[in-house]
């Protein structure tokens, strides 16, 4: 140790932790355990971690930071979360310092591989600790656990651990804290020696720099490198019957993944999560409602003494009204990530990637974009974030660039209104219900065109990237901790919160702005026929009113008029939103209007009532179809915008907003003009 | 023969690595090692490979990096 590192000021950073380890390893469950319940998503100035950042105290001095990082198998980056771990390992993310301590987690049942990883963490030469966990379960599987022959060769403290149940957690927590941690050091070497030699010529502070230098100028010597890891692992591991039997999961998949049955059971599991999505949270959007709603005709009555019309206004027209809209989708949200969680926990994600791979890879993707594209249908936003697993970049920025076209619930109210008011209860064949089979054909429109757009960019590519072999590993078959599950919920469901709530509130205050003013007053003869009719006359005459004038001659050829170009305008920040404002906008009673998503009749009268100039219908099928699909299309999601500007550029994300608009504004055009044509205009 | 070529559920041995594969290095695909066909998806690709004590699915396409020869042993 030099004289520097003695003289360093002490306390002046807090001592940080940096929890390593493979996928599957039960390495947040152990984090779980160290830090408790008080943790928060980490972010650093601008880059997004799907990484947990928790507490450790070790009873003296300022609480240790402590730091879960996503599950990687290498720290030579294949994929985004790869990179971020590997940056983080070396202190090169904004706001985290050189790691003082480096718990890295191995499942015992798993050595040969997960010693791959902790080989090249060793290099780093920083104090490093090995939890050695679920050595319940490999032992149960028939693994000889060599903890005494792992720690003479390793070099570092190794702890038993079963995270799940606690088991060898106290003794984890004083190896971390309480004794000395010597650094590591690199345990392998190149069978050449010549090569020993050039590694320690190459410039770098440790033996990992040395080897990033030697590789980036020679490309052999990856290879050679993985040879002598895997040599030095078969060394450590010799004699012992390190792989667990696997036996009770070949069963299991024999069934999962049978060419017949497999397919048939990974539809039924994605019915039933749609099922729970859609079913289970329809209670709990209603009380969501209820309590928004109350809370807008409370303020509604308190507020104007305090703030005046126009602040009681913005409060409840703009603010409550518009975070309400997004909030309500917090249950869907939150059952989709627990859905995810507990499929991905029990080792079947893996195996849906794996059965999905070759049918996605028709359109260009992969079996990892299975659950980017799944989270999709309940928010494009959580859709967004979980493409930071896959590996290929080109494939990532495809899956980013669908999302949004992925039939989210924010499109579901729209939907419902349109449905419901003019297409006809049918039943086809008896059975199948029309308005139904409609419904799930918008959600095929956005899928099917999203899938098509994969394959045309993929085909039209002149220079095909480099192929990234797909490699998914499928873990075994383990039961998903509920109270893990349940804190992973808390802190993403959290994490949205926060992200979408921030911008719809912003987003909420403009357009509440652009809906209110100017403040004209209302001639008398519209002033006789109630308050509503002041309302819609004032909106006809604001800021989005004249907007909606001004765009109708662009969305007349889609069969729009003024007034569904302010819904269009309204509902651009979210989807949503187009609701309501077809309620103010036709004048609605004030009751009628807030009782609108429950039970949209008075809105969907109004609507078939609604006439043109020269008598007929404005919403015809033509009309109501030609919104469908532009629903179906268009990115009107703030939010959205906002996330794939920070996981991509302005660039990309001001380019799909184009893109998509267009994609909605042809596809409207040619629905209107279609049926027109076939006379349901 | 590439693995790519290999029956199901028979072990090999990996005897190379084309320079395309360097990515299936990290995983264990080293000369040497004992790897095996386990079954592949319902549409014949990507395919379940038992490697290194661990089960991954890869593409069909990505195994015709790995040459091996038949075992030796077959434990």
């Amino acid at each position: 140790m030099n004289a520097a590192a003695v003289e360093a000021p002490v306390g002046a950073e807090r001592t940080t932790l940096l929890l390593l380890g493979n996928p599957n390893v039960g390495k947040s469950t152990l984090f779980n355990g160290l830090t408790g319940l008080r943790q928060k998503v980490a972010n650093y100035a601008g880059v997004t971690v799907d990484a947990r950042e928790g507490e450790l105290d070790p009873g003296e001095g300022q609480p240790w930071r402590a730091l879960d990082l996503p599950g990687t198998y290498s720290l030579q980056p294949r994929s985004f979360d790869e990179e971020i771990v590997e940056r983080a390992v070396r202190g090169d993310l904004p706001g985290l310092p050189v790691p003082d301590r480096i718990l890295v987690v191995v499942d015992a049942g798993n050595l040969r591989r997960n010693l791959f990883l902790l080989s090249e963490i060793l290099d780093l030469g920083r104090p490093v600790v090995v939890a050695l966990n679920m050595v319940d379960e490999a032992r149960r599987g028939g693994v000889d656990v060599p903890t005494e022959g792992l720690r003479a060769a390793l070099g570092v403290p190794v702890i038993e651990t079963v995270a799940s149940s606690g088991e060898g957690l106290d003794e984890l927590f004083v190896a971390l804290t309480s004794a000395p941690v010597p650094e590591a050091t690199r345990r392998w070497s190149f069978e050449d020696a010549a090569l020993e030699t050039r590694l320690g010529a190459a410039p770098g502070a440790s033996d990992w720099e040395r080897l990033s230098a030697l590789r980036a100028v020679d490309p052999a010597v990856a290879a050679l490198e993985a040879q002598a890891r895997y040599a030095w692992i078969s060394r450590v591991l010799e004699g012992v019957s390190a792989t667990a039997d696997r036996a009770r999961d070949e069963r299991i998949d024999r069934v999962l993944l049978h060419p017949i049955v497999g397919p048939l059971a990974f539809l039924l599991v994605m019915g039933l999560v749609f099922q729970l999505i859609f079913a289970g949270a329809e209670p709990l959007m209603g009380l969501i409602e209820g309590l928004f709603s109350g809370a807008q005709a409370w303020l509604g009555a308190v507020l104007p003494g305090a703030l005046g019309e126009l602040g009681t206004s913005l409060v409840t027209d703009g603010i409550v009204a518009g975070v309400g809209a997004v909030i309500v989708f917090l249950p869907q949200i939150l059952i989709l990530f627990f859905a995810i969680g507990f499929l991905e926990d029990s080792g079947y994600m893996a195996r849906a990637a794996f059965l999905v791979d070759r049918p996605l890879r028709a359109a260009g993707l992969s079996g990892r974009s299975f659950i980017p594209l799944l989270s999709g249908f309940a928010c494009a936003i959580p859709g967004i974030l979980a493409t930071r697993t896959i590996p290929n970049r080109f494939e990532r920025l495809l899956a980013i660039a669908i999302l949004p076209l992925m039939t989210c619930s924010a499109r579901l109210p729209v939907y419902a209104l349109l449905i419901a008011a003019f297409i006809p209860t049918t039943k086809l064949l008896g059975f199948l219900s029309l308005q139904a089979l409609v419904l799930f054909g918008l959600y095929l429109v956005g899928l099917g065109a999203g899938l098509v757009f994969t394959f045309v960019v993929n085909r039209s590519k002149r220079t095909r990237g480099r192929a990234l072999p797909l490699v998914v590993e499928l873990p075994p078959y383990r039961r998903p901790s509920l109270s893990g599950l349940l804190l992973k919920l808390r802190l993403r469901g959290g994490d949205f919160l926060r992200r979408a709530g921030t911008i719809v509130f912003a987003v909420s205050v403009v357009l509440w702005f652009l809906l209110t003013f100017p403040r004209v007053g209302a001639p008398a003869e519209v002033e006789a026929q109630g308050p509503a009719a002041v309302k819609s006359y004032q909106l006809a005459h604001s800021f989005g009113g004249q907007l909606g004038h001004a765009i109708e001659p662009a969305i007349r050829p889609l069969g729009y008029d003024w007034k569904i170009g302010v819904g269009l305008i309204a509902s651009f920040a979210a989807r949503e939103v187009f609701v309501s404002t077809m309620g103010v906008v036709y004048s609605l009673e004030a009751e009628a209007a807030e009782q609108l998503d429950e039970d949209s009749k008075p809105l969907e009268d109004a609507l078939k009532r609604e006439q043109s100039a020269d008598g007929r219908p404005v919403f015809s099928l033509a009309t109501v179809c030609s919104l469908l699909i532009f629903y179906a299309f268009a990115l009107q999601c703030g939010a959205t915008v906002a996330v794939v500007k920070r996981e991509t550029n302005w660039k990309f994300a001001l380019g799909q907003l184009a893109l998509l608009l267009a994609l909605a504004y042809g596809g409207a055009l040619v629905t209107y003009q279609g049926l027109a044509a076939l006379g349901f205009g | 023969m590439t693995l790519a070529e290999a029956p199901l559920g028979v072990f090999f041995s990996i005897q190379s690595l084309a320079p395309e594969g360097v990515d299936l290095l990290h995983l264990g695909f080293v000369p040497g090692t004992r790897v095996r066909l386990v079954r592949t998806a319902p549409l014949g690709d990507p395919i379940e490979v038992d490697i290194a004590g661990a089960r991954l699915a890869i593409r069909r396409e990505s195994l015709q990096s790995v040459t091996v020869v038949p075992c030796e042993e077959s434990a």
